[in-house]
């Protein structure tokens, strides 16, 4: 008998032992999604929405962009700038949070602060928390020149202060407004125009030419060619009478009609002229020479293919969408110049302008900077490289050209006068038929730069007439002329 | 829980604390002084038990307070005249009939004026007047001081094979009989309560102590096929049992109607993380009947991981300490008893706590000592009472 109560106390332990394992299993492993989920937990959010007064969000000169108000009817969260809905997010209590209100909901809900003590204390001594503020890089007034500049088009704008990595303003059209979202909740997640989707940090476009600029960079940088390199192009005549060249990769043909030529015959450009032209035969050829191994090697460390660092949500941008669509020539052409497969953000191309006006390397993107909480304050976010790209001497190099092209090709509408504006537009094909993606990147001044930017509107037509005029617009607010 | 109401310590808050303190100090002198031989764990950990009871029943349900304290004073006192009696436990055996004519007069009592005093669906109480009285659990040992006698009687035929069906060795005609008859009961039982949480507890209580007599196994998987197919009854008879069931696979797709008190629960023990909101800073009162069903999940928000592991390590050493009583017990008929005893206790948290924790699904009984209510207080105190005296025979002897 008694071997077989030991059995039926094993028995028992075991059910004990389950017991013990299933307690962390739902009082530690699945605590933060049960507990953060209004689904199962609205009652006690709103409690402890109520008896603590979350912390502001403000902008880089303290204007408030978001703030609590206790009401009789519980506590109500406005936010004065409804345009930067997509970098603050909301904050509800049916629909949960989101972005910088979500990523640091520990901070401005005041169990963590900047005095990290006082917030342990006040836990421990069940004081009502008091959220801390979060501080912004975005400058709000930079951030309503951008929105204004961007007129009623659906696109985005990145714009990033490139020394440092801050991001001084991000504007994604169409938006929401984030003090009536619940109340609209329906009506915006059925919208066909998507105001939701924060199309600057989660956006994926075809980057047009403005990719041209990561192949000049990593043609040089990689010495397949050199800032001297003469291309050379046998011109043909249409039945028109215009000027024309026709190259196969391939069997892929690409076609240039513009190279200053109106009659057959030979056309001589310098490197800084393709690139301030635009030419894709010549970038193809560029590519073709890198091979895909090395441009797939030079994109992915301009930030492509990999998640770049954020506050809020972004996504990766992509070179191909098939595995191996790089092995084939053609392939490798047509991304050259921008088509193929690419697939990218704007916050990605706003990266790689940043990266040439940083002298080579990637600045960390950030949005956040500091945490304050009454008089003390912690810096969260600071200066950081993300990693080296090109060297310097390619970057001056890929810089000049990119001054060329403002100076002297079809990004000439981004001049500012007394300033060296880069730059490079994109004109992004996407289906036959459809008017093309505009595309702009820059960054100014050439030889002391504080602002890089990323301007694409969707479906509205060439980058040089849709969006260079924005980041002009952009750049001068930005460098006050 | 007075510091937290009143942000300051009453003295008189602290009446309710000394009392314990006192009838903690009158059990163990007098179990000291009349058989000073018995267990030292088993008081202790009542005591502990019962005392973070009261704090809870104080902390969810203050007006119960009273009543609560009155069922663990009652209990206290019942649980030393059981150890103070004179004779052995052994004039149990001799009325067993009585205790199983009683056990099934219960049953049938319940059945025909079983009342649900709150709307659950589940008849569990037999009411008095004001006073309500949940027969299961007073069933419980009646039921175990049965088996053991009857198990006791029949022991000489323990290991003989009768016949042969097949490939099984079938047991003795004596074994099939009682099995039989204490099904039966169970699934009265069910019938009358409409809830599988007794059912599962008396029959597991039952076939544990009818292994534990025959050391043959075939009971067990007898006994788990006789259950799998009551609760499969159950399952399609009762519409009760079928959405407790259904709630049990699924609480989250209607997490605000079926399923609310279980994703609360469950919301209520992620709450409290490792260490706790503390007592009276969370919000377990959130739990529809969180102070009879689930004390366990308030326990778990706010005294956190820590707490709830804490309670699951003392029902551990409460079944271990019983085990052993049973184990160096005297003859097999107080090894039997004692066996199932504890089993009785250490089953039952097991089952509640694990309806908790979403393991298996929801029932209706206590977290012994520590829900509300008198029939499992009274109940439980009485087990413990038997357990102390067993020890104190079996240590003396040896």
């Amino acid at each position: 008998m008694s071997q077989s109560i030991y059995r039926t106390g094993l028995a028992l332990l075991i059910g004990f032992v389950i017991i013990a394992l299933a307690l962390p299993y739902w009082q530690v492993i699945r605590a933060n999604d049960l507990v953060g989920d209004p689904r199962y937990n609205r009652y006690r959010l709103n409690e402890i929405e109520n008896s603590s007064e979350r912390g502001r969000i403000l902008d880089r000169n303290g204007v408030v962009l978001a703030s609590t108000e206790m009401t009789p009817n519980g506590a109500r969260r406005t936010y004065s700038m409804p345009a930067l809905a997509h970098v603050t997010g909301f904050h509800s209590a049916i629909f949960g949070d989101s972005d910088i209100e979500k990523a640091f909901a520990p901070y401005l809900q005041g169990q963590e602060g900047a005095d990290p003590f006082k917030a342990m204390f006040d836990r421990l001594l069940h004081r009502p928390t008091v959220g801390s503020d979060v501080v912004l890089t975005i400058d709000s007034k930079l951030q309503a020149v951008a929105e204004e500049a961007m007129g009623s088009s659906k696109g985005a704008a990145v714009v990033i202060q490139p020394k440092t990595g801050e991001i001084l303003a991000l504007v994604s059209h169409p938006y929401f407004d984030p003090n009536t979202m619940e109340k609209d909740w329906d009506k915006l997640k059925n919208d066909p125009g998507t105001p939701m989707v924060n199309r600057a940090t989660q956006g994926l476009y075809v980057p047009g030419s403005t990719f041209k600029t990561v192949i000049l960079a990593a043609a040089l940088d990689s010495g397949v060619t050199n800032p001297d390199e003469i291309f050379d192009f046998k011109m043909e005549t249409d039945s028109y009478g215009r000027a024309y060249h026709l190259e196969s990769f391939n069997g892929y043909e690409i076609y240039c009609a513009n190279h200053g030529m109106t009659s057959p015959g030979r056309a001589q450009l310098r490197l800084a002229d393709v690139f301030a032209q635009s030419c894709n035969i010549a970038f193809a050829r560029l590519g073709v020479r890198l091979g895909s191994q090395r441009l797939i090697e030079y994109a992915k460390r301009f930030g492509f293919e990999t998640q770049i660092p954020l506050e809020i949500p972004d996504l990766p941008s992509q070179l191909s969408l098939k595995p191996g669509f790089l092995n084939d020539n053609a392939a490798v052409a047509a991304t050259s110049f921008g088509q193929g497969q690419l697939q990218a953000s704007p916050l990605q191309l706003a990266m790689v302008a940043a990266t040439i006006a940083r002298g080579g390397i990637a600045p960390q993107p950030f949005l956040v900077s500091e945490i304050r909480t009454g008089k003390y304050s912690t810096t969260v976010g600071q200066p950081k490289q993300w990693h080296e790209v090109v060297s310097p001497t390619t970057a001056r190099e890929v810089a000049d050209m990119m001054v060329h092209a403002v100076d002297t090709g079809w990004a000439k509408g981004a001049q500012v006068s007394g300033v060296r504006v880069a730059g490079k537009t994109g004109t992004a094909e996407i289906l036959p038929g459809e008017t093309p993606h505009g595309w702009f990147i820059g960054f100014a001044p050439e030889d002391d730069p504080q602002v890089a930017v990323a301007v694409i509107k969707e479906y509205a037509g060439p980058g040089s007439t849709e969006a260079v005029p924005v980041g002009k617009a952009i750049i001068q607010a930005a460098l006050g002329k | 829980m007075s510091l937290v109401r009143h942000n300051e310590l009453v003295l008189e808050s602290l009446y309710p604390a000394f009392l314990l303190i006192g009838l903690l100090i009158l059990a163990h002198v007098l179990l000291f002084w009349s058989r000073p031989s018995s267990d030292q764990v088993m008081l202790p950990i009542t005591g502990m038990l019962s005392a973070i009871g009261l704090t809870l029943v104080s902390r969810l349900a203050p007006k119960e307070f009273s009543h609560q304290i009155a069922w663990v004073i009652l209990g206290f006192f019942l649980m030393i005249l059981v150890v103070l009696l004179p004779g052995s436990v052994h004039w149990l055996k001799r009325y067993k009939y009585t205790w199983a004519i009683l056990g099934v007069a219960l049953i049938t009592t319940t059945i025909v004026f079983g009342v649900d005093p709150n709307g659950s669906g589940e008849r569990l109480w037999l009411g008095f007047g004001d006073i309500l009285f949940q027969p299961s659990e007073v069933l419980k040992v009646l039921l175990v001081v049965f088996v053991a006698s009857y198990l006791d009687d029949k022991r000489e035929l323990l290991s003989e094979n009768a016949f042969r069906v097949g490939f099984f060795k079938m047991p003795a005609i004596p074994y099939i009989v009682p099995l039989l008859v204490t099904w039966s009961l169970a699934v009265l039982l069910l019938i009358g309560q409409k809830d599988l949480g007794p059912t599962l507890l008396l029959f597991g209580v039952f076939i544990a102590m009818l292994y534990a007599a025959t050391s043959r196994t075939v009971y067990i998987w007898a006994g788990l096929l006789l259950f799998l197919i009551a609760a499969y009854g159950a399952y399609h008879v009762f519409g009760h049992v079928a959405t407790r069931v259904d709630i049990w696979i699924d609480p989250w797709t209607d997490a605000q109607g079926k399923g609310y008190q279980l994703v609360q629960s469950l919301v209520a023990f992620a709450s409290g993380g490792v260490v706790g909101t503390g007592l009276g800073f969370g919000y377990p009162l959130l739990i529809p009947a969180v102070y009879t069903d689930f004390p366990f999940a308030a326990i778990g928000e706010e005294m956190g991981l820590l707490g709830t592991l804490a309670i699951v390590l003392l029902y551990l050493v409460f079944t271990y300490r019983g085990l052993k009583i049973s184990l160096e017990a005297q003859d097999s008929f107080e090894q039997l008893l004692a066996m199932g005893l504890t089993v009785t206790v250490g089953l039952q948290a097991i089952v509640i706590i694990s309806g908790n924790l979403k393991l298996i699904p929801l029932t209706g009984i206590t977290l012994p000592f520590i829900s509300y209510g008198g029939s499992s207080m009274l109940t439980n105190f009485i087990i413990v009472g038997l357990l102390l005296r067993i020890s104190h025979a079996s240590e003396r002897s040896s």
